[in-house]
């Protein structure tokens, strides 16, 4: 029983810290950009599918993995440059940045349904399958290991350049206020770029990392994460890094949990159910501090 | 006389910062009543104070008698008091007349099941509304664009516009944010005669201006603010007159430098 | 093709010109006051089960089936409304998202709705004059509502919404009248719906049928009412004549959506536009 609950919160870690990272993403467009890009699920499966696409021309992981984490990134580069760059020109409505980001999401997907098709697919690898590590009466697949040290690094990674570098106090500068942040001198567009670059490689490291940890992807993957992304960032508070991840390592053991002692039936319905609860009570967040900018 | 508006200490704090402190100030009914002072010196915080969009920290707001703290801004509205802009705020992709119509949105009564009958009442009441607001278009001059967008509008004409929204809303207490800026000579004479002809009608003026010429020439009486705290009251006469006003205006002293 | 073999091939296209069209006019509403909500396809399934179970479960007549489902759809939004309707923005976008997932798992698991196979069988009762009757209805309500006080205040509120209440609107009850009025007639529509295409499945009122209805009235441009109709039909109609596109049929709707936001970010019915158009004649 004792052993049980401890795999389980292994689980839970693992899966969480996916969502964490997925959730780390969205919420810095968010802060930064200050617009909800609701491409970045249609980002993640497309990081799963660039992976898919160079491990299948027989590409090692070491290299496949990284440039399909770079391709997502540059997709999320031309999805600012094309989309949001031209709403922020025109200094359009919030809404227009949501709508515009769901069409370039229907667009990733169906075109990765023609070309991918509809099924689900996994990634040929097989370096990692059965072996496992044995901690007591944990078992710890190797793929499982890789994953939440692949997160779990990346998180720390973003963490240190938001706060000790000098990149990091520019886009906090941005966060604040964009206009002073301009004032100063910080090349605001440049770094909104530069941000959804970043957002979207998160994304697209999330996208491998689930395609990993279930061995199976599919074109429709992007939805339902975008939505524990939504429900991650709103628990953590919009636009608050901590929080999101937080959040999104809160939803990783809420679901888990509910699925073990619960019904695995109402397991999405547990993570909406609080965030609508969560927005109703405390629409800055259940971790965040208040951080409301032009939302 | 009862007074109409009434400020008893009121304070207002942003992040520690005072920016109105301890101010009191009365409208009496009728009256035009200027509110000047130095940029930042608080003028346009106290008018979003007085119609709900901000909450004082301390002090008593009281209009007619009963006070107005807590007061959601829709209601402050509907008991009387309308304001215009520094920065306009018109409904920039409507029509003049629609602009002006928004403004009679709580004086159309008919109810829920007349517009979809479109019954006598709500034909008649439309019908009166917008030919009172045709004719507040043309009190401010502005009759001839009266199907035109208000965003297409010279910045003149918007604060025209505003203050003949503000007037459509049949207010006791109008408080007009810099109503003549950016206007011409001939324009802010106008506006003069306009804001002179509500005394008539026994509205009430509070108006923050810069322009000095227009609001000693049209005031009854004044308030000075200075970094949020009232340095003189009077009449125009002796507000002139006031070497702290002048001080505070020539910058001769600084008493709040560093 | 006659008449008869054109109307067995094409009903459910017509219909479903009309039923989308009523959907595009029911997420308009709350656009129109500068509301994104996303709920508005789930409201269309709760239209859509309760009348379907009405008629199915209960026999109940199709008249009060649909009234039950659009009562149903009514009563749901105005228990959401009161407390979501607080938030705004973006926010607001995500709460009623939220909600939409909510209704959605919550038609997947229980068992009167059939659980993820849907209810089947449902009598084709609707009518091609019950769906263009009930649009009309629709297009009639709002034209009243916009040559109103409470039309301009809608406008109002989506320009300036602190200007407005500084006119004196409580902009509180006019919101949630528009939210809950576009939920009535996404249920009635759910109901029309649901008694043409014989089964209803969770799936059918979900993100995807959300977006969709969404790409309806930002297509079609929301500032008249022929907007939402015409963005409604051509989404209706497109895939049909996609057809050939097979699976990258939905990118000609991502597509568009970006295409719209970007350049016509007031639609294809923007009646200044059209206005201009005369004036250069």
């Amino acid at each position: 029983m004792l052993s049980m609950l401890a795999q389980q919160l292994v689980n839970a870690l693992s899966l969480g810290s996916i969502y964490a990272l997925f959730a780390l993403g969205f919420t810095l467009v968010f802060g930064i950009l200050g617009v909800i890009n609701l491409s970045h699920g249609g980002l993640f499966m497309l990081g799963a599918y660039a992976a898919l696409f160079f491990l299948e021309r027989h590409w090692p992981a070491w290299l496949a993995l990284p440039v399909a984490v770079l391709v997502t990134g540059i997709i999320g580069l031309l999805i600012d440059l094309l989309v949001l760059k031209q709403l922020r020109r025109q200094r359009a409505p919030h809404l227009m940045p949501m709508i515009a980001t769901i069409g370039a999401t229907i667009l990733m997907t169906s075109l990765a349904q023609g070309l991918f098709g509809a099924e689900s697919r996994h990634f040929p690898l097989s370096f990692f399958d059965n072996a496992s590590l044995t901690l007591g009466a944990v078992t710890l697949p190797y793929a499982q290991v890789a994953i939440m040290v692949i997160a779990f690094g990346t998180m720390i990674t973003m963490g240190w350049l938001l706060k000790k570098t000098r990149l990091g106090i520019a886009l906090r500068a941005i966060a604040e206020s964009p206009r002073a942040a301009a004032l100063l001198g910080i090349p605001v567009e440049r770094l909104f770029h530069l941000t959804s670059f970043l957002a979207a490689t998160l994304g697209g490291i999330a996208g491998i990392l689930i395609g990993l940890s279930f061995n199976a992807i599919s074109p429709f993957m992007g939805q339902p994460m975008l939505h524990k992304g939504i429900a991650a960032i709103i628990l953590g508070g919009l636009g608050d890094i901590r929080g999101a991840v937080l959040g999104g390592l809160f939803l990783g053991f809420a679901e888990v949990l509910a699925v073990t002692y619960l019904s695995s039936e109402y397991r999405d319905a547990f993570s909406f159910g609080l965030l609508f609860l969560v927005l109703l009570w405390r629409p800055q967040g259940l971790f965040g501090a208040t951080h409301l900018r032009s939302a | 006389m009862p007074e109409l508006l009434h400020l008893s200490a009121v304070s207002l704090e942003f992040g520690g910062v005072r920016a109105l402190d301890e101010v009191s100030l009365s409208v009496q009914p009728g009256q035009i009543y200027g509110l000047i002072g130095p940029n930042g010196a608080g003028k346009t915080s106290l008018f979003n104070l007085i119609t709900g969009l901000y909450k004082p920290g301390q002090g008593q707001i009281r209009f007619k008698g009963d006070s107005l703290l807590g007061m959601p801004p829709q209601h402050i509205a509907q008991r009387g008091i309308a304001r215009t802009f520094q920065n306009i705020r018109l409904f920039a992709e409507m029509t003049l007349i629609d602009n002006v119509m928004v403004g009679m949105h709580t004086h159309l009564a008919y109810r829920f099941w007349d517009l979809l009958l479109r019954s006598r009442p709500f034909r008649r009441a439309e019908q009166q509304a917008r030919e009172q607001a045709q004719t507040l278009l043309e009190r401010v001059g502005l009759a001839p664009y009266a199907y035109a967008l208000a965003g297409t509008l010279s910045y003149g004409n918007q604060r025209k516009l505003e203050i003949a929204r503000a007037l459509a809303m049949q207010p006791q207490l109008l408080l007009f944010d810099e109503p003549v800026a950016g206007m011409n000579p001939t324009e802010k004479n106008d506006i003069q005669g306009l804001i002179r002809s509500l005394r008539v009608q026994h509205l009430s003026v509070l108006l923050i201006e810069h322009d000095m010429r227009f609001v000693m020439g049209l005031c009854d009486a004044l308030t000075v603010l200075d970094f949020g705290r009232v340095i003189a009251q009077g009449s125009p006469q002796e507000i002139q007159e006031n070497p702290a006003v002048i001080a505070a205006y020539l910058g001769e002293e600084a008493p709040h430098a560093g | 093709m006659s008449w008869a073999d054109w109307w067995a091939t094409y009903s459910t296209l017509v219909l479903s010109v009309g039923v989308y069209g009523m959907m595009a006019l029911s997420i308009s509403l709350t656009l129109s006051c500068g509301l994104l909500t996303l709920a508005n396809a789930a409201f269309m399934g709760i239209g859509a089960y309760v009348s379907a179970i009405a008629t199915t479960a209960f026999d109940l007549p199709f008249f009060e089936a649909l009234l039950l489902g659009t009562l149903g759809s009514t009563f749901v939004a105005l228990l959401i409304g009161l407390p979501v309707l607080r938030l705004s923005g973006v926010y607001l976008a995500m709460a009623t998202l939220g909600f939409g997932e909510v209704v959605r798992i919550i038609l997947l698991n229980l068992d009167i709705t059939g659980g993820p196979l849907g209810l089947n069988g449902i009598p084709s009762l609707t009518q091609w004059w019950h769906v263009l009757s009930a649009l009309l209805g629709t297009v009639f309500l709002l034209r009243c509502l916009r040559a109103s006080r409470i039309g301009r205040a809608f406008e109002a509120i989506r320009e300036d919404e602190t200007a407005a209440r500084l006119m004196g609107i409580n902009t509180h009850p006019l919101k949630l009248l528009a939210f809950v009025l576009g939920a009535a007639i996404a249920g009635l529509a759910g109901g029309l719906n649901a008694h043409y295409t014989f089964t209803l499945s969770p799936g059918n009122f979900g993100f995807e049928n959300a977006v969709d209805i969404l790409t309806m009235a930002v297509l079609g441009g929301i500032r008249g009412l022929p907007g939402p109709l015409l963005g409604g039909a051509i989404v209706t109609l497109l895939p049909e004549v996609l057809r050939d596109l097979q699976d990258y049929r939905m990118a000609a709707n991502g597509l568009i959506l970006i295409l719209v936001v970007l350049f016509l970010p007031q639609g294809l019915w923007d009646p200044q536009r059209i206005r201009g158009w005369f004036k250069r004649a």
